[in-house]
Order: structure tokens, then sequence, then C-alpha cells
């Protein structure tokens, strides 16, 4: 009876599987492989890993904390004047750049269209001699409006951009 | 090669004309014991290789932070199972790896690695093992691969020896079933 109930012990697969696992437990065989004289090679490698390092501190040798602190907070404050100076490039309501372009209309009674000719001129491309160029009739005969004598300042804009001229000049009228 | 006991070790790397052939007594010395619980760890060859190096690149660093309140070889041990534990937390948020996909790739380097030579049940046996939470993966090889004793795993992983025979229980208990039910 002891006989048979150890066979039907051992053909039982969870039983045997449980006895292998627990003969490898014991072996703690080690499956891990590594190269060929790997080990013989591992402390000369690591010993010229510090030669190299201490070669490359004495080349380039890194600041100590305290200058290192000293280098953060000037980097600090110079882009802070950085931001700062960069504000003030940019025009806002008060900045003398915008000053100088409401000065072409301060006086009440100037004429829109010779104020549309001197904002042009103002622009290195445009010359006299582009101005003297331009036929305000012919522009202003295509252009729908009835009366051909007054073109408005819209009026000019829209043919222009009709007959592709730069946007970005026609933008600063 | 006879050991050397760590008093003799770091009498001579103190003396700057000794330290660096003290220094390399000390790798041949511990390079096989750290590089197996660093392999346990991350599996793959290569990344064992990088994470021992670094390893006894920081030894030689921090000689002169080496308090002398430990053992010398515990000293060593942790710094690696923070190497090593830094590296696969470090890989995982690389690749943007969740735990499992993580521990999916290393399984699969079980079986493509031409440093591994397991047969089927050290397959499993390694699966089950990577099934485990890291730090009690790092206890279960720590008792079993390397046959440390609960206090030095105490003085290494700086948690009592009562939490690692419990963590070790558990531990093994798991891969046990793993293993024989897979």
């Amino acid at each position: 009876m002891k006989r048979i109930r150890h066979i039907s012990k051992q053909s039982n697969p969870a039983e045997k599987r449980r006895s292998d696992f627990r003969d490898k437990i014991a072996s703690r065989a080690e499956s891990f492989l590594v190269p060929g004289n790997y080990f013989d090679e591992l402390p000369q490698r690591i010993m010229d890993r510090i030669s190299a390092d201490a070669q490359k501190k004495q080349e380039n040798p890194q600041p100590s904390h305290l200058l290192r602190r000293v280098w953060i907070a000037t980097a600090a404050v110079a882009a802070i004047a950085v931001i700062f100076m960069m504000t003030q490039i940019v025009p806002t309501a008060n900045s003398p750049i915008l000053n100088s372009n409401k000065a072409a209309n301060l006086s009440a009674d100037y004429d829109q269209t010779y104020a549309d000719e001197a904002m042009l001129l103002e622009e290195n491309e445009i010359t006299d001699k582009d101005v003297s160029a331009i036929d305000f009739e012919t522009i202003g005969i295509a252009l729908s409006s009835s009366d051909t004598t007054s073109v408005t300042t819209e009026e000019i804009i829209k043919y222009l951009l009709d007959e592709n001229y730069d946007s970005g000049l026609l933008a600063e009228l | 090669m006879a050991e050397l006991s760590d008093q003799h070790l770091l009498d001579l790397l103190r003396k700057e004309e000794t330290r660096r052939y003290a220094f390399d007594l000390l790798v041949r010395q511990y390079q096989q014991r750290i590089y197996r619980h660093v392999r346990h760890m991350v599996i793959h060859h290569d990344d064992t290789d990088d994470i021992v190096q670094n390893v006894f690149l920081k030894v030689w660093n921090n000689l002169s932070a080496f308090r002398e309140d430990a053992k010398l070889y515990t000293w060593i041990y942790r710094i690696a199972t923070n190497e090593a534990l830094s590296h696969l937390k470090s890989k995982r948020l690389k690749m943007f790896l969740s735990f499992n996909e993580m521990e999916k790739q290393m399984e699969q380097a079980l079986h493509d690695d031409n440093y591994f030579s397991g047969d089927e049940i050290e397959i499993k046996l390694q699966q089950a093992i990577l099934k485990l939470p890291a730090k009690q993966r790092l206890v279960f090889n720590m008792r079993y691969y390397n046959e440390l004793s609960y206090d030095e795993m105490s003085a290494i992983l700086g948690t009592s020896a009562g939490a690692l025979k419990a963590s070790y229980h558990f531990a093994a208990k798991k891969v046990e079933k793993y293993v024989t039910t897979h």
C-alpha cells in the first residue's frame, strides 16, 4: 500500500513540479553567465576609468561651490536685466517710438491724403520719384467711386491690395 | 586569493602611495559578489557591467566619506543596491514603461540573453522572482542567492530583521506558487 501511494504521488504532475522546484531551489544553481575573462579584466577597466576621470578633472577643473553660486547669481541678474530692457523696447502708449508717429497727425487741419503720402515717403523703398509715378487720377478712375476727384484712403488701399502691393507698407496707413 | 580584512584594506587605502594598489585588491575581492547581486536585479549583462563600474567608481570617489561604522562590504553592497534600483527606475521612466511592461521586458531578456543558461525551471524561477515588487525581489535575491544573514541584510537595507524575514517568507511563497502552477 505504501509503495502504491508513493508511486501515485510521483505520477502526480503538480507534486513532481513541486519536487523539481525544491531540488532546483536547494541547488541554487547559477544560470547567469559572464563573458570569458570578465572578472580578470574588470579591475583594470575600473582603474582606467578612474585615471581618465582624474585627467578630465585636471584639464577642466570644476569651479568650487562658492564660485558656482556666484555664477548662478550673476546669470540670474543678467537674465532679469535683459527681460527688463526688452520690456522697454516694446512700444507702449507713452513710448518715444509711437510718439514720433503721432507727431505726423497732430495738426487738426492737415490733409489726410498728404499725410498718407508722407507716411509712404518715410519708408526707404518709396522715393519722391516713386510717389510722382503714382497716377492718382488713374487709380481714382479705376476705383468704383463715382467721385473721381475725391478718392478715399480706403479705396486706394483696396486698389493697391488688389494689385498685390506690399501689404506691410499699407498696414502703416 | 586570500581576502584581506577591512582594517588592512582601509589602512592601505588611507596612504597615498598604496591607495591604487589597495583599491585594485578591493575590487578583486568584492567584484563577483557585487556583480551577482546587481545581475539578479537587472538581468542584462551589459547593464550590470555599467552599474558595477559605477559602483566601484563611487566607492573610489567617496572613500574619504566612509565612516567605518559599518563593514566595508556592507557599504559597497548598499551603494550597489541603490545603483541597481536607480537604474531600474530610470530605465522604466526613460522608456515610459509601466511596472508590468518593465517586468515583461526583463522576462523577454531571459529568453534572448546569450549569457543566461537556465533550463525551463530556472526560467520559471526567474520569471517568478521578476513578478515580485522590486524591494521584495531584492530581499529574496539577497537571502536566496547571496545567502546573507538577516542581520547583514538589515544593515544594508536599513530595515529590521523581523520585517525582512516576513518579506522573504512571503516572497518565497509567491515564487513557489508561481513555479508550481505555471
